[in-house]
């Protein structure tokens, strides 16, 4: 008796689940990721922004830099050559002298 | 992988992943978290997946992973004896799943607890077929076994199911 009640209290428990319905995600699950996933990506922050902004800057000024250090050069050998091709080179036309 | 993309992906798996995880977890909070560290997994690797299983089946994979990393977390904590209090898990014995019948509501309760007791391989088939409904071929699919081996597990987690319950219940009777 007692073993027979305990088999069938084994039975039911057993087919408890058999027709379970599948559980919904909780309201706004993929707003809520969303939020999470933001928290974690660190591009979405405003410092990272800032400091994304300030390096970009920094690059900027440094080529800006570059490219005028590169144009004096180049004006300064331009002008050193002038002087040396008009003072002290000899030309055509002086020999003709 | 596109935002358009994420959320469709989001939206068409969303209670399932959620579903299996509460089947493992037994917590409401723990699986809606794990859920999301599933959907953080997904959006990261998407563009590394080669598309050798279907979409569905390798969402399952990540998820049955991740739920058994955490279940393997809290055992170890209950081990210590500390965490399992300073986390609030010890509420499995009273968790009620909110698709059972409320009829079967009591009898869920000890099944799930008795879940708990079987060994890893025999709770990922169980879980898989029982709560999430999936096919023998489909839980081939996740676990990557033949569909007589996942039989076989199936098989011998209800023997095994059994088994507790019968040892739950005759003590139950005794005690009374």
């Amino acid at each position: 008796m007692k073993e027979n009640s305990s088999e069938n209290r084994v039975e039911e428990t057993l087919s408890s689940l058999d027709n379970i319905k599948r559980a919904a995600a909780p309201a706004g699950f993929y707003e809520k990721l969303q939020e999470r996933m933001h928290s974690l990506d660190p591009g979405s922050s405003k410092w990272f922004h800032w400091l994304q902004a300030g390096v970009a800057a920094m690059l900027i000024m440094a080529l800006v830099n570059g490219f005028m250090i590169l144009q004096t050069e180049e004006n300064d050998v331009a002008e050193v050559d002038d002087f040396k091709t008009e003072y002290f080179e000899p030309t055509a036309s002086l020999l003709n002298y | 992988m596109s935002e358009k993309e994420f959320k469709e992906i989001v939206l068409t798996y969303q209670d399932r992943v959620y579903n299996t995880c509460l089947g493992f977890l037994k917590n409401q909070e723990d699986a809606e978290d794990v859920a999301q560290e599933v959907f953080i997994q997904v959006f990261k690797s998407y563009d590394f997946f080669l598309g050798k299983s279907e979409t569905g089946t390798w969402i399952y994979r990540i998820a049955v992973n991740k739920c058994l990393e955490l279940l393997r977390k809290l055992k170890a904590g209950k081990r210590s004896g500390i965490m399992m209090s300073l986390d609030g898990h010890e509420q499995i014995t009273s968790f009620f799943h909110p698709g059972v019948e409320l009829e079967n509501q009591e009898n869920a309760r000890a099944l799930f607890q008795a879940i708990d007791e079987l060994p890893e391989n025999q709770k990922v088939a169980f879980t898989l077929s029982k709560i999430e409904g999936l096919t023998t071929e489909e839980i081939s699919k996740v676990i990557d076994k033949s569909t007589s081996s996942v039989e076989s597990l199936l098989h011998r987690a209800k023997e095994g199911l059994r088994n507790l319950l019968r040892n739950y219940y005759e003590r139950e009777f005794i005690r009374k």
